[in-house]
């Protein structure tokens, strides 16, 4: 064919892109209107713009790549059928293969342009940017790396999305499902975020280089290589496409749809016949044969494992007495009972709760019973504090877990007592903001916090801050803030710091004076606490072993402290995923703790190490370490 | 009637079971996928919340893929013209495939309820109310998704941008307006929580609102469908005309109206300091927490009273309400301050230790609480780097002498020119100090480089006179600012440089030299001489090493020519850094104290901070020491290093 005729066909094909252009560069606009509505251009640094510098923000761009990558694949194919020009690109003096090719390379193209448009704007706008340091961020070997990572996306969602449009609507429906399987596969399986094809663009840092993943662009490379070369036989092969391709035989239309329909028939049937029968049922069977047994009582709907009906008989007999006092405590009035299960046996926790349910571990029914009393307390505070907010506590989680774990904890110990644990609690907490130097913004800020220090702290922490809430402004306090976060007027835009001043003030409280206080409270016990002594360590990976050493320092006289060590893949990782040990140390010596490589996914891991300075109590932690 | 109404069903039937078929695997496929998904997340109260989320975002694709199917493509493809000439009641076509259409829906979404019904019966009593009122919600949402998509389906080519519209008009009514789509109508009755927990309340608000929206959809869809014979539907389903794109208008106006209906965000309350405890003057709010301060917070309200007057009679506060409160916070350290709002409304509030003592320096909380105020009144816009210099010469100034003349530099040793002339003795001042100001703060720390800038005003009051210099700093921080591109477009317009030239008839090349020159001045002083001499010398260095048990640690070390006063200390900073240099502020950076190993040399201090930080890992670590001739740490060392 010739080159004329070569680019009548591409201009074709890219005008049959447009739509999708036109909404590229529409998003483009409204991207950049940010840039001149809610701040200057003289204000962009590279370090804001870059994709690659932010992860949250790469995984977001990859992921609209990818699906911009499927569509503009699903726009070259699907409708040459429906208009029937077909038969006229099959007559053109090419070959089919090149017809094919071609479609995906003009697709390529275009997106191709409106990326490198899109990255010269960036330039432009870096180049507005009026702070040094700003400036100094910009680097040409980052910005060529991130041009054709998306530019390597863009190829790589071109071949998937051949592949897809060749089975239109199946085709879809077939990439959710394998997509959300990948997902899952990546979240579950250690070692295989790979397979998810948004890790393409997540970065790892190393010093000042970015680097992206090998193993999943080679992957997903040879995956969408595949795909493509299959989409191209499956299109250039029959003139009515695959997707018409069973539709043309009606044996073959009968056994596909007959097989799917047994499958959804049969569906219908395994939910039914898996759920009907135990609704019918006033006492419930486990799936592993675990008769369920119920207990009612005035402010309480218990479920618990038969085997369990004592110490669940034990754990309700005063339920509703505390339940009592917390309602009271958060001046919450309710003729809800609040479902109990009593059957989790998760390892993550000793309890959760949410909108007028909690669920206990097991094993804790069978615990101290300060400590079960003391976890349905806290659980039943959560479920409580929700009807308080009017679910608002859950909704502002990212800068208010602390006050709820706090509100939670400091209403179970008014309730329950348990004074020497509570003071623990507090030497925890003092020793935490004191030698950690922290403030009220890092304590607010969950996700950061709990990436970097122990999340049970958060617990310590927030119960230490609702009771001084509780001294300067009163008893009522932490129930006036749970209603002032409740209240109908109140905007819900507000995050963080100014979201705890508008709601302390609504409350009739002010911040800072409560913050003022905290700090006092907590530096006052600074130096009863100097004693508690340093712990040093490092760690590597070698070979099949982790090792993690550690080393108390001196302090006289000679004391065995309990040493704790975690290790974990990354901040992302539940408590579940992690591996601990404990061993007694002595103050001035050194142990080594090992654990088998396989409980991380590569050579890079984090690892904790706490001291149980008070007997029997939860540890003190220092931060999440990098190592490997 | 009941003839024709077996044919459509039979005919629909034929048609779509194929469909229906690959939805059900569909739906199994997505089922299996949310249980799994639900396991991973961890902290399951219910596996009921697997229904909520295959309502949202499951159900709604099966419905526009089940919309496409039955009715789109009908119209599409002109085949309802043979139906529509068939013996049957008007209409009759449309309620078939809105009832098949319902019912396939229902069935898949209670074939995903009854399998979450059957997990979480094996941890929790699932009670026949439970059941029925979950079934309610499910019954009301999956009616208003399929009345949505039917009527949208019958729209053609408008059905596309009138999905986005929609979708667009209930982001833009959830992010700015006070109406909150999860909490009202269909997604309030499949909210996670209420949809899998809540046992005893009917949401009876909740559901009759879907049910009225969803009546309103198949109304307007039945409406449209029988309008002029069908054949309204049937010219939708061609390209866009210009009545349907004046029909978008129609709808983006609407859309418009219903942001001015439901009306803004509430504004949160206006600050107020409800401390019981609190002194006041005019724009000033001092905060004591304990009658143990009062006159501590008595000495600051004096002083930053009256500072505050005399600068408003120079540059415009707007508006009355903009006040400046400063609270206690007794755990900072005397030269620590926090911003606890900044807005150019309500103007700052201030966190401070201001219990006077040797460490409190009013000025210095002057010029910080003075930088703050200028930075709330221009929305941060003096904060860039061009405008910053000036800011923080011209706070230090203000905060140090306000309405009263400063003796010459040269009369006398000025701590702060002093400061300023410490700080620069081993990283001395270059052209670029002033203009890359953004990075001096990095070099010499952001309190610090304050000095630098109040020598630069000195200079300029010098050079120019104060009523120029003032006239200058008037000019400046009067001009509007609206946190936009118009800041942008108006400094394109005249630049921070220009305006100063044209104020103050010094060229900024000229100005620059001028300031460089006088600080060499300053430091051959004999005065400033002699006080320089008497301060430390330091010799430092922060080492990352490798330990034999693989651990990393950063060695600091710092030797002092002569020991520092008896109370002052020096320490060791550091704080993780990203893959670029960002501006840090103190607050960013954690503190270790050095000390002294060796007894035999007591002006050697170290410290090694074992194990903090891990290979390939970026820090900013530095050696500060708090000298008793300057109220705040000095930044003796700095330096940014990847760990080994």
């Amino acid at each position: 064919m010739r080159p004329a005729a070569w680019a009548v066909l591409m201009r074709k094909e890219a005008r049959s892109l447009l739509p999708l252009v036109a909404a590229v560069i529409a998003l483009e606009i409204l991207g950049l209107f940010d840039w001149f509505i809610s701040r200057a251009p003289d204000e962009a640094s590279w370090s804001e713009l870059s994709v690659l510098a932010d992860t949250e923000m790469a995984l977001g761009v990859g992921i609209a790549h990818l699906i911009l990558g499927i569509i503009a694949a699903y726009m070259l194919f699907p409708h040459e059928r429906d208009q029937r020009t077909l038969a006229l690109l099959w007559s053109l003096p090419a070959s089919r293969w090149l017809i094919y090719v071609g479609k995906l390379l003009t697709a390529f193209a275009v997106l191709s342009a409106l990326i490198v448009a899109g990255h010269l704007l960036l330039l432009w706008l870096v180049g507005e940017g009026a702070s040094s340091v700003g400036r100094a961020q910009f680097r040409w070997d980052v910005w060529r790396l991130e041009l054709a990572a998306l530019l390597g996306l863009t190829a790589i969602s071109l071949g998937y999305g051949a592949l897809v449009a060749q089975f239109r609507v199946l085709g879809i429906l077939g990439l959710i499902v394998l997509w959300s399987l990948a997902l899952y596969l990546s979240l579950r399986v250690r070692g295989y975020d790979f397979v998810n094809p948004a890790t393409l663009l997540q970065p790892e840092y190393r010093g000042t280089d970015i680097l992206l993943s090998g193993k999943a662009w080679l992957t997903h490379a040879l995956a969408a290589l595949g795909a493509a070369v299959l989409a191209g036989f499956l299109w250039t092969r029959d003139d009515a496409g695959p997707a018409t391709v069973v539709r043309r035989s009606r044996i073959r239309t009968h056994v596909v749809n007959a097989a799917a329909g047994a499958v959804a028939v049969l569906l219908i049937l395994a939910y039914g016949a898996g759920s009907l029968l135990p609704v019918f049922q006033e006492s419930g069977t486990s799936t592993d044969g675990r008769p369920l047994q119920n207990l009612v009582t005035r402010h309480f709907d218990f479920s618990f494992f038969a085997e369990d009906n004592a110490a669940a008989q034990a754990l309700a007999r005063d339920a509703d007495g505390h339940a009592r006092a917390v309602m009271k405590l958060l001046d919450v009035e309710t003729n809800r009972r609040i479902v109990a299960d009593l059957t989790d046996d998760s390892v993550d926790h000793l309890g959760i709760a949410g909108w007028n349910k909690l669920r206990m571990q097991r094993d804790s029914l069978y615990g101290d019973e300060g400590l079960r009393t003391h976890v349905l307390v806290h659980e039943t505070v959560h479920v409580l504090s929700m009807i308080a907010s009017d679910r608002r506590l859950g909704e502002h989680a990212a800068y208010a877990q602390f006050f709820s774990e706090g509100v939670a904890e400091w209403a179970a110990y008014e309730t329950v007592g348990l004074e020497d644990q509570r003071q623990a609690l507090r030497a925890l907490s003092a020793l935490a903001w004191n030698r950690f130097e922290l403030d009220f913004a890092q304590m607010m800020d969950a996700l950061s916090f709990r990436s970097r220090y122990d999340q049970n702290l958060v617990y310590a922490l927030g119960e230490a801050w609702v009771a001084t809430l509780a001294d300067v402004c009163g008893e009522t306090a932490p129930a006036a803030v749970l209603a002032a976060m409740g209240r109908a007027d109140a905007p819900q835009s507000l995050t963080g710091v100014a979201f705890w001043r508008d709601t302390l003030q609504a409350a009739g409280c002010d911040l800072a004076r409560v913050n003022a206080q905290f700090d006092l409270m907590l530096g006052g016990l600074r130096d009863e606490l100097s004693s508690v002594p340093a712990v040093t360590s490092g760690a590597t990976a070698d070979g099949d072993l982790l090792r993690v050493t550690v080393t108390v320092a001196k302090a006289e006289p000679v004391r065995i402290y309990y040493v704790h060590v975690r290790v974990r893949d990354s901040a992302q990782v539940s408590s579940a995923g992690m591996a601990s040990g404990v061993e007694a140390v002595a103050t001035g010596s050194s142990a080594t703790f090992e654990f088998p490589a396989s409980t991380v996914s590569g050579e890079r891991f984090q690892y904790q190490v706490g001291l149980e300075f008070l007997d029997g109590e939860r540890p003190f932690y220092g931060p999440w370490l990098d190592a490997g | 009637m009941t003839g024709a109404l077996t044919a459509l069903l039979r005919k629909e039937w034929q048609q779509q079971r194929a469909a229906f078929a690959w939805l059900g695997v569909f739906t199994l496929g997505m089922t299996w996928v949310l249980r799994l998904m639900t396991d991973v997340s961890g902290g399951v109260l219910s596996y009921l919340v697997i229904t909520s989320f295959y309502c949202m975002p499951v159900l709604v694709l099966i419905a526009l893929l089940l919309g496409q199917r039955m009715i789109a493509a009908e119209y599409y493809g002109r085949t309802q013209r043979f139906l529509e000439a068939l013996p049957m009641p008007r209409g009759l076509l449309q309620w078939v495939k809105f009832a098949l259409g319902y019912a396939a829906l229902l069935l898949l979404t209670a074939g995903v309820w009854l399998y979450s019904i059957s997990v979480a019966n094996d941890y929790e009593f699932i009670r026949w109310q439970f059941v029925g009122l979950m079934a309610l919600r499910l019954l009301a949402y999956v009616f208003v998704v399929w009345c949505v998509v039917f009527t949208l389906s019958l729209l053609g080519r408008l059905r596309l941008p009138l999905i986005a519209a929609a979708a667009f008009a209930v982001l833009v009514l959830d992010n700015y307006t006070a109406f909150e789509l999860n909490r009202a109508g269909p997604l309030a009755l499949i909210d996670q929580q209420l949809f899998a927990l809540e046992r005893d309340v009917v949401p009876a608000r909740d559901l009759i609102v879907t049910v009225v929206i969803g009546l309103g959809f198949l109304a307007v869809g039945l409406w449209l469908s029988l309008k002029h014979d069908g054949s309204l539907i049937e010219s939708l389903a061609t390209p866009l005309t210009g009545r349907a794109k004046g029909f978008l208008v129609a709808l983006v106006i609407a859309t418009v109206g219903l942001f001015a209906y439901f009306g803004p965000e509430p504004e949160p309350a206006p600050y107020a300091i409800s401390d019981p405890l609190v002194l006041s003057e005019n724009r000033v709010r001092v905060s004591y927490v304990d009658p143990a301060y009062l006159d501590d917070a008595t000495a600051l309200l004096a002083y930053l009273a009256e500072r505050v007057a005399a600068l408003e009679a120079h540059i415009p506060i707007e508006p009355p309400e903009f006040l400046v409160r400063v609270s206690l916070a007794p755990a900072l350290a005397p030269w620590e301050y926090e911003t606890y709002l900044v807005s150019r409304d309500e103007g700052t509030a201030l966190l401070a230790n201001y219990r006077r003592g040797s460490p409190w320096d009013q000025p210095l909380f002057g010029a910080f609480a003075f930088h703050q105020i200028l930075t709330a009144a221009s929305q941060g816009r003096y904060l860039l780097e061009p405008h910053h210099w000036m800011v923080d010469g011209f706070t230090r100034w203000w905060a140090a002498h306000g309405e009263q003349a400063a003796a010459p530099l040269n009369d006398a040793v000025d701590g702060i020119a002093l400061e300023a002339l410490y700080i620069t003795a081993d990283k001395p001042a270059d052209a670029n100090t002033l203009r890359n100001w953004d990075a001096s703060a990095d070099a010499y720390g952001e309190s610090s480089v304050m000095t630098l800038g109040y020598v630069a005003w000195r200079v300029l009051q010098e050079e120019v006179g104060t009523d120029t210099a003032m006239a200058l700093a008037a000019a400046t921080y009067s001009l509007p600012t609206h946190r936009d591109a118009r800041d942008w477009w108006q400094d394109r317009r005249e630049s921070a440089a220009a305006r100063f030239e044209r104020i103050t008839g010094l060229g900024w090349a000229q100005f620059n030299q001028l300031w460089l020159r006088r600080f060499e001045e300053l430091r051959g002083l004999p005065a400033y001489r002699d006080a320089l001499a008497a301060l430390p010398r330091a010799d430092w260095s922060i080492e990352p090493t490798v330990g034999w048990f693989g651990s990393r640690s950063l060695n600091y070390r710092l030797t002092l020519d002569r020991p520092i006063a008896a109370g002052n200390d020096c320490a060791a900073l550091h704080t993780g850094l990203g893959v670029y240099d960002v501006p840090l502020s103190r607050a960013q950076l954690l503190q270790e104290p050095l000390t002294a190993g060796d007894p035999d040399e007591p002006l050697t201090l170290g410290f090694e901070l074992e194990g903090h930080y891990g290979r390939d890992t970026r820090v900013f670590a530095a050696i500060e020491c708090k000298l008793a001739a300057f109220p705040q740490p000095v930044i003796l060392g700095a330096t940014r290093l990847t760990m080994p």
